[in-house]
């Protein structure tokens, strides 16, 4: 990393909702790794345990104790009030007021089962361990004036050899979001807040942005303890012996869907298990609409970010 | 004396002391405060141009918005024509008013049109009521030049580098009687097939060491 650290840093702020999962902490680990100072936004009851573990390990993490009237004014979507889990909406929600009140123009939200995330580029998908990755999409949204939320894509959903464009416009944005914080919405739904925020926004006539060029490696839905698997899929469905999925545990997620966007959505059984499958292509005529008061280079900008063997940098080995 | 400067000429006659004229407790449309502040811009760029509709009580039952911005931008008058009928009739004319204007769509083409004119004459757009977002969706599709290009590949200009060509292969599956054809098929190629291999890249790539490398 060449560039001076600071002109590297995220403008805006990070945070993770993250629930039972104190002793992984994975997506602050990574955090920490790029050396990208954030916020956790947690229970009460769990807030020791959370600040225990920032503490023993070192992180860069700031633990927020999340404000549990969040909880009763959120829009779940469905009926079942607080007998059910209301998912992170709530707190991702106060990440976003939290954020507002730090007079910043956007913010990050993202999960708390991030383990890498990664640059695609020559059909190579190699980890990045710089704070530039958040930067370099943070000054591309900023490029325009219709954008409302953008991310980068799954790594799953990156095939190495198949040539792709840098990014793609007006789809879902999951998982680690850059949200601009005058969008008039909020996180809402008990399942699937990042589609339905991701159509409430689109509906509403702005853009979003998914990067190929940037990927976040996740673990699959329902495979590590805490979070929503506790929660929502192993709760609701059965896991079968040896099995990784709980049968039906997707299923009531799939039918909020369709009932909050039914214009665009329908539910469908793929890859064992249940899915909503959302149509896009409507949105497809919104266009990117350029800042007249942003310049950009048409050269390369890699950020100072340099390809260097895993046995000379400073971060550990990842999956 | 009376400050009527806020009310068009032609309105004069029909104004009447702000105070002594009330919402509408019934009234079924709400007024959203980006609705209140379009009102207001209206009628501070405007002034009054047309009247609202009161009972002869004072009662407001078409013009409720323009009544609150006119308070909020501390009016003293407001010009109003006196609805002659009884309160069934009121209540009726209430809704028609408010729901005829609602039934009414734009034509984007011609809205875009005219905002585009605008837009080159520098006038403040957002005093219209729109948002930035409609503005710019609106305008985007009246003044394509505005757009820029939509090849993401050319928006991406001034970013970290990304090149993704086309690199699966063709593919063929090829079928062996037996183990001795397919160890024989492995040493005409020279390549090693192990119990579990499943494919195979001719000629031989190497094994791709992204794992082994990170950006710093």
């Amino acid at each position: 990393m060449t560039s001076e650290a600071s002109d590297l840093q995220p403008r805006f702020p990070l945070y993770i909702p993250s629930k039972g999962r104190s002793e992984y902490m994975m997506t602050s680990t990574v955090l920490t790794e790029m050396g990208v100072p954030h916020y956790i936004v947690v229970e009460p009851q769990e807030v020791e345990a959370y600040q225990r573990a920032v503490a023993q390990r070192g992180l860069l993490t700031t633990v927020l104790t999340l404000d549990m009237s969040y909880k009763d004014r959120y829009e779940l979507c469905d009926w079942h009030g607080l007998s059910k889990s209301t998912g992170p909406g709530p707190a991702r929600n106060f990440a976003w007021d939290h954020s507002v009140k730090l007079g910043a123009a956007w913010h990050w939200v993202m999960d708390d089962n991030i383990s890498k995330f990664c640059r695609l580029h020559q059909n190579r998908k190699v980890r990045i361990n710089s704070p530039a990755f958040f930067r370099a999409q943070e000054d591309f949204v900023l490029r325009y004036s219709n954008v409302a939320m953008a991310g980068p894509n799954y790594f799953m959903f990156a095939p190495r050899k198949q040539a792709m464009l840098p990014f793609v416009t007006n789809t879902r944005i999951y998982s680690c979001n850059l949200i601009r914080n005058d969008v008039p919405r909020r996180w809402r739904g008990r399942y699937n807040e990042d589609t339905i925020l991701s159509l409430d926004v689109l509906k509403d006539g702005w853009c979003t942005i998914q990067f190929n060029s940037f990927l976040q490696y996740k673990l699959p839905t329902q495979t590590m303890g805490g979070g929503n698997t506790q929660e929502f899929y192993h709760r609701e469905g059965t896991l079968k012996r040896g099995g990784r999925y709980a049968d039906n545990g997707t299923l009531a997620k799939s039918r909020m869907q369709v009932k909050v966007h039914p214009d665009v959505s329908k539910v469908v059984w793929k890859f064992s298990r249940w899915h909503h499958h959302v149509d896009y292509s409507r949105f497809k005529a919104q266009k990117l609409i350029r800042r007249k008061d942003i310049e950009t280079s048409k050269a390369p900008n890699n950020y100072g970010m340099e390809l260097m063997p895993v046995e000379m940098s400073k971060s550990k080995p990842r999956l | 004396m009376k400050d009527l400067s806020n009310i068009a000429d032609r309105l004069h006659f029909l104004a009447v002391p702000l105070k002594t004229l009330s919402h509408d407790p019934q009234n079924a449309r709400r007024h959203s405060k980006r609705n209140l502040d379009a009102v207001r811009a209206s009628l501070e760029e405007h002034g009054q141009v047309k009247p609202v509709v009161a009972m002869p009580d004072g009662t407001v039952i078409a013009g409720n918005g323009t009544l609150e911005a006119a308070r909020s931008l501390g009016w003293e008058y407001l010009a109003v024509v006196t609805f002659m009928g009884d309160a069934h009739a009121a209540r009726r004319y209430g809704v028609q008013d408010n729901r005829t204007a609602e039934l009414a769509d734009w034509d984007d083409d011609a809205l875009a049109s005219i905002l585009s004119d605008m837009r080159t004459e520098d006038a403040d757009l957002e005093a219209l009521g729109f948002s930035d977002v409609e503005l710019d969706r609106l305008l985007a599709e009246a003044v394509p030049l505005s757009l820029g290009t939509t090849d993401p590949n050319e928006e991406y200009r001034g970013m970290p580098d990304f090149e993704q060509p086309e690199a699966s292969g063709i593919r063929m599956v090829i079928h062996f009687a037996n183990q001795e054809d397919r160890s024989m098929f492995a040493k005409l190629i020279g390549q090693e097939f192990t119990p579990k291999t499943r494919s195979i890249w001719f000629p031989a790539v190497p094994w791709d060491r992204a794992s082994k490398e990170v950006y710093e």
